[in-house]
């Protein structure tokens, strides 16, 4: 039995080597000409800022949390999965129950963490949050700050618009 | 089954396995902690394999190897200053930890060594049938604890968010526009348009 | 074709084709990486109007070999900031898993005239193991250890961020993978691919994807769409989008490193189309039974090419995803997709399962474990 595992196993030990030796071909043959900005961390060419060493979105963690509990239940779903496709149709039945009550027991949490959204990566971009209008192009007022020369031009202009009264003319004329 | 190769596979495996292990407890970055324990899980599902448990040896490749220990990394990422602290590794308990492991360490295997194991020479089932085998005694023989197990994993699902604390907070107020200048109060609208 | 069995000493060919088939998949990954980068820019070059590589070679076809060679002899920049052991693993750990998982997917058929003048047919597959799909997906899973060694040990902002980003992305649409391929493992009542194959022969009528229609067809786009972000190729590739994350987790990484990173993403591609190719569009085997005096591993490539096609054809076509779209879209989507579907498909099944006489589950399950025990022995 094991002899079906040792080609594997071999196929593993040459991959190795390959890999290795890549790493060690490149590092003995490429020139080495360090410079103090040549080995700078890469930050677009800008002077490296703080350290990378920060800590990161709880999210993450909460990801790898549920995707552990979810890669346990696959695992029992690929033995079910085997017995089942062989069996007899009143064992299926029964396999098909036992296996429906174990994972709509996980599902009731699913759900719960769909309720509690967990799932929602970016708490403004929620799905059932207001969405952004998905026009391309919306009428906007233009930016000012206040020391624009032609100022009366504008005010006039503004004036024009306001005869429609919408939410941005409204706002342009008391600028 | 006492073969050779099996018996060089098995000693090479609890090598890496234990010095790995080792590693783990000795490394002074907690990160490389971390990072030691890839070849320790992949050393027992090695060990596994050499027990002809393949679907273990896939299981815990899968799950020990490929999840936890992403969480593991993950959750020492999460830490605070573990990033880059090289903690000294000196400790006032030193002479009784020592003491207290050489104590478990020695009743342990004085135990072991006592003990008069059954040996068998049957396969509970052949490799060929392993996965159908664990799947048969899953829903027959051990089906109750495989429900159980479910209400185990849902708890851990529910603890996982409620430790990570997702809570539905409205979104904070966007940061007002640059042309959003001070405005009477009766025609105050909301910004719209958000960047 | 029919090969007489060879015979040298102790050694006959037939014990050493899994060492041939492992030459074969080591040597075809990393012979066809430049092929396949070559197909790549030219296809989008078309796609996209424009000339392509048109330099070295007819049509630029020794292009990518000439960026190989400069690979190697480029120099070999190690950042002051990095953790030096870690940082040369990272690319060592990218590149074992994804030429090893290839070890369980059968390619094609040998038939071998045997001593006593029999034919016998032999898989092509380094290891005709039983739990053969499931060495793939763990190897698949220890993929992620590349991603996030390279990304911490580089000690760059970018760098941690795109790795954090891959492998809460591989982790994601790994759960959709392994529920989509167990489907196609309650289709077929086997977890060896050899079998799965073996069960969709003579036909294309017979392939998973068109079994219990339409739902083989939507488990195979969705493991198609999960193969395609579990590889971090467009449209999932934020982790290393070029323009906010300046290449991701290989961003510090020069020279052969970084086109072992790049080799292993495109052996990782190869191997989970085999898994599609080998899961839902028959594997080896000929669509049309009068086809089937052409060998099986010229199927399998037409196959395997045909997918690599639909990889290029997707980064032309779509716009990069946006993350919170990305996970959305995983966990929301197509996992409960995934489960659903699974489920329908094991009704479907119970339902066409003929009744038994005098069946009593209860009683066959827990005698079960016991009969296989007899069986062994």
């Amino acid at each position: 039995m094991l002899n079906d595992y040792l080609p594997v196993l071999v196929m593993m030990a040459v991959a190795t080597v390959i890999a290795v030796g890549m790493v060690v071909g490149s590092y003995l043959l490429g020139p080495k000409k360090p410079s103090r900005f040549k080995q700078s961390s890469y930050e677009c060419g800008m002077t490296p800022v703080g350290t990378a060493r920060e800590r990161f979105p709880i999210k993450f963690y909460l990801i790898a949390m549920l995707f552990i509990i979810f890669d346990i239940e696959t695992i029992f779903l690929y033995p079910w999965a085997v017995t089942f496709a062989g069996s007899e149709r009143a064992v299926k039945l029964f396999n098909l129950a036992e296996m429906a009550i174990f994972v709509g027991i996980l599902f009731v949490g699913y759900f719960y963490i769909l309720w509690k959204g967990a799932f929602d990566w970016d708490e403004g971009q929620r799905e059932d949050a207001e969405q952004p209008s998905r026009k391309i192009f919306e009428p906007r007022a233009p930016i000012r700050f206040g020391n624009e020369s032609s100022g009366e031009v504008r005010l006039k202009a503004a004036a024009d618009v306001s005869s429609s009264p919408t939410e941005e003319s409204s706002r342009l004329t008391h600028v | 089954m006492n073969t050779l190769p099996v018996q060089i596979a098995f000693y090479s495996l609890a090598a890496l396995t234990l010095i790995s292990a080792a590693y783990v407890v000795r490394a002074r970055s907690i990160i490389h902690a971390g990072f030691w324990l890839l070849p320790c899980f992949v050393g027992v599902a090695g060990l596994f394999a050499t027990l002809q448990a393949h679907f273990f040896f896939v299981a815990q490749l899968l799950i020990y190897a490929g999840a936890i220990l992403v969480l593991i990394l993950f959750a020492l990422m999460l830490t605070r200053d573990a990033m880059s602290l090289h903690v000294p590794l000196k400790s006032h308990l030193g002479i009784w930890a020592g003491l207290i492991s050489a104590g478990l360490g020695i009743s342990a295997s004085l135990v072991l060594a006592r003990q008069s194991w059954s040996v068998t020479t049957a396969h509970p089932a052949g490799p060929a049938r392993q996965a159908e085998a664990l799947g048969e005694a899953l829903i027959g023989l051990y089906a109750v604890p495989f429900e159980v197990a479910s209400l185990l994993l849902l708890s851990a699902l529910i603890g996982a968010v409620v430790l990570a604390k997702v809570e539905r907070a409205p979104a904070p107020e966007p940061p007002p526009l640059a042309d959003t200048l001070p405005e009477p109060e009766e025609t105050r609208k909301e910004p719209v348009g958000v960047e | 074709m029919i090969i007489p069995n060879y015979r040298l000493g102790p050694i006959d060919l037939v014990t050493l084709l899994p060492y041939i088939a492992m030459l074969c998949i080591i040597g075809f990954i990393l012979a066809i990486v430049p092929l396949l980068i070559w197909i790549e820019r030219v296809v989008i070059s078309l796609m996209q109007d424009r000339i392509g590589p048109n330099r070295v070679g007819p049509r630029g076809l020794l292009q990518t070999i000439a960026d190989g060679i400069k690979l190697f002899f480029k120099e070999d920049i190690q950042p002051r900031a990095v953790d030096v052991r870690i940082y040369y693993l990272a690319p060592v750990l990218a590149m074992i898993p994804a030429l090893t998982a290839g070890a369980t997917l059968p390619f094609s058929t040998v038939r071998f005239r045997m001593e006593d003048g029999s034919v016998q047919t032999f898989p092509m597959v380094v290891g005709n193991v039983n739990i053969g799909i499931l060495f793939i997906l763990a190897m698949a899973s220890l993929q992620v250890y590349g991603i996030i060694l390279a990304g911490w040990s580089s000690n760059n902002k970018y760098s941690l961020l795109g790795g954090l980003r891959a492998s809460a992305q591989v982790i994601s649409y790994e759960l959709a993978m392994s529920l989509a391929i167990l489907s196609a493992v309650l289709m077929s009542g086997s977890l060896n691919l050899v079998h799965v194959v073996e069960a969709q022969m003579n036909g294309f009528w017979n392939w998973n994807l068109f079994a219990y229609p339409p739902l083989g067809f939507i488990i195979t786009v969705i493991y198609l769409i999960s193969m395609v972000a579990e590889t971090n190729r467009a449209p999932f590739d934020l982790p290393e989008a070029e323009s906010e994350l300046i290449a991701g987790f290989h961003t510090e990484y020069s020279s052969m490193k970084f086109a072992m990173f790049f080799m292993g993403e495109y052996a990782s591609m190869l191997v989970v189309s085999g898994v599609a190719v080998s899961l839902w569009f028959g594997g080896w085997t000929s669509p049309l039974p009068l086809l089937d005096f052409i060998p099986g591993f010229i199927w399998f490539l037409v196959k395997l090419f045909a997918l690599f096609f639909v990889y290029v054809w997707l980064r032309a076509s779509l716009p990069r995803l946006r993350y919170d779209a990305l996970m959305n879209l995983g966990w929301k989507r197509m996992l409960p997709t995934a489960l659903v579907i699974l489920f329908l498909i094991a009704c479907w099944n119970t339902l066409r399962t003929p009744q038994a006489q005098d069946a009593n589950p209860v009683s066959e399950i827990t005698m079960a474990p016991a009969r296989a025990a007899e069986g062994e022995r």
